[in-house]
């Protein structure tokens, strides 16, 4: 209970004018890698957030992708190069889901009324969304690291290390746009809705973007439509595997770019509205 | 030179150079085929066009110049870095990510509207080649000049002129020329040399508009190098600006001369196909390029005369103007090329469509900017500072006036204390907390009424009244998560939506979840981050005596023991004010009796408290002054003595026969209810009553005389003052 350090100062105007001065850009920093790495070490701790979306991905990958389908390459049309589609595929299953599941954390502390304290505090502005945001990316990181790890142990891929780590960065930055959506449906839903609403989002996008299955023809051309389509095209195009390139890059990284700035921006301004 | 009626003229000066490339742009479809070709043709604004832009960007990189010193020397390296980090290039980056393509579309869609069959023949010349900058090239140069001017400087105090001797009388020479009627021949000089030289200048377009590529163009580096250079040395020179002023009709009318002579010999509209030819040969090229050049500098320096001479006083409409200059003039071309394409083949005259362009623009622009940009982070970045929507939240009343506060304490509603105005008040003192004639309304409820109330240094504030009373909306306008209908809310001097009036705010609020995987030391690091100088986290632990849990995680903590982390949060940063809504809700007496030492020990050394309560000892215990709120309106307010004799009233309740009318006729007997068995009476002398009720009837029983909660008390009063 000892303490030396008075906990306040006298309160006359000057004071009060010294004590607005805003504080230096080390120290904002520094409260936003704070809140980073809080809410990450707080999503790790959660079991029903991070477990399920560390090790799911590379349980499908190594169901679908290595032991099921390990010798597609053999008799499919598309030759050994599958393989590589495959391993694209399911990373970006693996960025998508930290992603769009932000949204059941930023519902629960909406909830909780966290977002109201911490709009009281002064606390930075966007540091809860900047944190969640390199959360995501933190967790998409190590899913996505585990399946590489996997594909290059386990699969036949043909595509290079050099590849394969393109494929990799692209695909941990390529965690925002979905962050942006999870976020978009934290703002909107309350924390026990949200895992439902965000299932009703990822589950289509993850059958329908054609990114591990072979999709009818009336469904191929919806596909589109899908971000992870997109993400999966960036990533791919940018590693120049050309066999699987159906689009630009730089489509789908516009499109990218797009549904970041508009759904993001949407979340941003009704979290400011709302809290 | 830099009172603020001369900052005031520069920045209209300034804002007037960004406005005029609006209009620039607006007239381009008239006598050239970009963005489009309009079938109204203009030989009046190809000569705007070439007026306009003779002098306007040099204009605006003299006055850039001007401000870049300014800030440089009075806020420092780092400070001006970070400034114009944040209101040039995060404009020019983000600017050019949403501006280009639908820019260039725009020139696109007008090229092909205007050339179904391609381009004609020879103007191929005209495209752009290399990165399309679009009009944001001028802030690419801007930042330029930033690093070559900081560059320069830096080399010449570290090698050459460490006493800075040198820059005095440079200062002196640099003066002395400026005043002579010479400065503009020698300003001039430079331009003059690198055009004249170059024969593949596109002569009636002056200083080639370096829009494409990143590599930068020698004739716009050194035209507007040179404006930007003299801006910088112009804020060291004091005689320059009155000379400015006293010359500003001599310098246009030379200005207008000049460049009657430059069309004279080029023509009132370009052509296109022989750009860079002058008819009369050399000796007519060296007198087009000497009368363009000087020109430049004589319309700068008799517009920023005029500007000193007309703008100098602060005048709203023009500093609003000068304000939203910026963003009009980032986003306007989209709009403009859009509108030139779309009005191209209509058969209307250029009178009438020209207008209608810059009309339109400015509206659509302007209306955005007020609602859109002003008062938002895109205000903050472009005019460094956001403009609340409403009214400003912080006027001289709310900065610490002590005669305002105490004339809007006096205006309590009729229920209001005797002595409800004996405050506490130190003149010396301001306020930490203000709400000045705040009102709020959610739909048709009016939450709070014409509330004035505040908070003085260093006295505990308890706010009480029943549910739905008011008090959590007036924290809640006190924290910034509310913004009123009407009035004004402040802390620590400062709007409570200015998160640097915050740095000095404590808070623990009702019904907070805290991260429930984090442990409490985990909580009080991550808020202690936003503080400025904020107690250890082992200090705070140590405080408020939350040793044994301080390592657990937060979700498996008890109800009490998660109101202590949260009063550990609140407190961790040191804070000059402490708001605590309900703090010991659910807290066991230890805990209790911790947290009061802890509330004492706040208020001596000087932290101010907000407290909102439904425990009445607590109020006795720790406040100075109550504040009561019912029905959204302050009603009573004063020490706790004065509230005391409030609830000297006390409640009985029992069950008898005696009616309830004989009880009402009693002495001391305020009010009395009938429930089944049961009667209630409150009364001030309650020991009195209950020997007269026991005398009176021998079976009584189920006796129980409690004191009023605060919440009956408040209830009663309100509904005294409905």
């Amino acid at each position: 209970m000892n303490t030396t350090h008075p906990v306040t100062a006298t309160t006359s105007a000057a004071n009060l004018a010294r004590e607005r001065e805003p504080l230096p850009i080390s120290r904002i920093l520094r409260a936003y890698l704070k809140e980073a790495k809080f809410e990450t070490i707080g999503a790790l701790r959660t079991t029903g957030f991070a477990i399920p979306f560390i090790v799911v991905p590379l349980a499908i990958y190594l169901l679908f992708g290595v032991v099921i389908n390990g010798n597609a390459g053999s008799n499919s049309e598309y030759g050994p190069g599958i393989a590589d589609y495959l391993f694209s595929g399911f990373s970006v299953i693996a960025v998508v889901m930290p992603g769009i599941f932000s949204g059941v954390i930023l519902a629960t502390e909406r909830d909780g009324n966290l977002l109201k304290l911490k709009r009281s505090l002064p606390q930075p502005a966007g540091a809860t969304i900047v944190a969640k945001v390199l959360m995501s990316m933190g967790v998409a990181a190590i899913a996505v690291t585990l399946v590489v790890i996997a594909a290059l142990i386990a699969a036949k891929i043909t595509i290079s290390f050099a590849q394969v780590a393109i494929i990799w960065a692209v695909l941990i930055v390529g965690t925002i746009p979905f962050c942006a959506m999870g976020l978009l449906i934290g703002t909107l839903s309350s924390g026990s809705a949200a895992p439902a609403y965000g299932n009703l989002v990822f589950l289509p996008m993850m059958w329908l973007s054609g990114l591990f299955i072979p999709l009818p023809d009336s469904l191929e051309r919806w596909v589109v439509i899908w971000p992870a389509f997109h993400l999966n095209q960036l990533a791919l195009g940018l590693a120049g595997v050309k066999q699987f390139s159906f689009i630009p890059p730089a489509i789908a990284g516009a499109v990218l770019v797009g549904v970041t700035v508009l759904i993001g921006g949407l979340a941003i301004r009704r979290l400011a509205r709302v809290g | 030179m830099n009172t603020p009626d001369r900052l005031h003229a520069l920045d209209a000066a300034r804002g007037f150079a960004l406005l005029l490339g609006i209009v620039l742009h607006a007239t381009m479809s008239f006598f050239m085929f970009v963005p489009a070709q309009d079938v109204s043709q203009s030989t009046t604004l190809a000569v705007t066009f070439y007026v306009i832009h003779l002098f306007r960007m040099s204009l605006f990189y003299l006055i850039a110049g001007f401000f870049a010193h300014l800030v440089f020397h009075r806020h420092g390296l780092r400070t001006f870095v970070r400034d114009r980090a944040k209101r040039i290039l995060v404009p020019m980056t983000a600017g050019w990510v949403i501006l280009a393509p639908p820019t260039i579309a725009a020139v696109a869609w007008g090229l092909s509207r205007s050339f179904p069959d391609g381009p004609p023949e020879g103007t191929a010349a005209v495209a752009s080649q290399g990165f399309p900058l679009i009009h944001l090239w001028f802030l690419y140069y801007l930042c330029l000049f930033y690093v070559l001017a900081l560059g320069l400087r830096a080399g010449f105090v570290t090698f050459i002129d460490r006493s800075g001797a040198l820059r005095t009388r440079i200062d002196a020479v640099v003066g002395a020329g400026l005043v002579s009627y010479l400065s503009p021949f020698i300003l001039a000089a430079p331009t003059f040399t690198i055009l004249y030289l170059d024969l593949a200048w596109p002569v009636w377009f002056g200083i080639p508009t370096p829009d494409a590529g990143f590599m930068p163009k020698l004739p716009a580096l050194v035209a507007f190098g040179t404006a930007f250079a003299l801006g910088w040395v112009l804020h060291r020179q004091a005689a320059l600006p009155g000379l400015l002023e006293r010359q500003w009709l001599a310098n246009l009318v030379f200005a207008v001369g000049l460049t009657v002579v430059c069309l004279a010999i080029v023509g009132p509209v370009p052509n296109l196909t022989t750009a860079t030819v002058i008819e009369g040969g050399a000796m007519m090229r060296l007198v087009y390029t000497a009368c363009y050049t000087l020109a430049i500098w004589y319309w700068i320096f008799g517009l920023i005369g005029a500007a000193l001479r007309f703008c100098a006083d602060e005048n709203a409409l023009r500093r609003y103007l000068a304000d939203a200059s910026y963003w009009l003039y980032l986003a306007h071309t989209p709009i403009v090329f859009g509108l030139q394409v779309l009005l191209m083949s209509v058969p209307l005259h250029w009178t009438v469509k020209f207008p209608l362009i810059v009309a339109i623009t400015l509206a659509v622009l302007l209306v955005s900017y007020h609602y859109l940009v002003r008062p938002t982070f895109a205000g903050e970045i472009l005019n460094g500072r956001k403009y609340p929507r409403r009214r400003p939240l912080v006027d001289s009343r709310a900065s610490g006036r002590q005669d305002g506060s105490r004339r809007s304490l006096a205006t309590h509603g009729p229920g209001a204390l005797p002595g409800a105005d004996c405050l506490r008040v130190d003149a010396a003192l301001a306020p930490v907390a203000l709400l000045t004639d705040v009102t709020k309304r959610y739909g048709k409820t009016t939450a709070l009424d014409g509330v004035s109330l505040a908070v003085q240094p260093g006295e505990l504030l308890a706010l009480l009244g029943p549910n739905g009373a008011g008090k959590t909306t007036a924290i809640g306008l006190w924290l910034g998560t509310i913004e009123p209908d009407d009035g004004l809310a402040s802390v620590m001097g400062g709007s409570p939506l200015d998160v640097n009036s915050r740095l000095g705010v404590g808070v623990m609020l009702q019904e907070v979840n805290l991260a429930p995987e984090l442990h409490a030391r985990e909580h009080i690091e991550l808020t202690a981050s936003y503080y400025r100088n904020p107690l250890t986290v082992e200090e705070t632990i140590a405080l408020t005596g939350i040793e044994s849990f301080a390592s657990k995680r937060y979700g498996k903590l008890s109800t009490g023991q998660k109101r202590q982390v949260q009063f550990a949060t609140a407190v961790c940063g040191r804070p000059h004010l402490l708001f605590l809504d309900e703090p010991t809700v659910g807290l066991d007496v230890e805990a209790r009796k911790t947290m009061w030492q802890n509330i004492r020990r706040l208020l001596n050394e000087g932290c101010s408290i907000v407290l909102t309560t439904h425990y009445l000892e607590e109020v006795e215990a720790l406040a100075d002054r109550v504040a009561v709120i019912a029905k959204g309106r302050l009603i009573a307010e004063g020490s706790v003595a004065e509230m005391r004799s409030l609830v000297t009233r006390k409640q009985i309740s029992c069950t008898c026969a005696i009616e309830i009318d004989d009880i009402k006729g009693w002495s001391d007997v305020i009010e009395v209810t009938r429930e089944d068995d049961f009667v209630h009476i409150t009364a001030f002398n309650a020991e009195g009553v209950v020997r007269r009720l026991l005398a009176a009837d021998q079976t009584l029983s189920h006796l129980e005389v409690r004191q009023a909660s605060l919440a009956d008390v408040f209830t009663e009063l309100t509904r005294e003052v409905a």
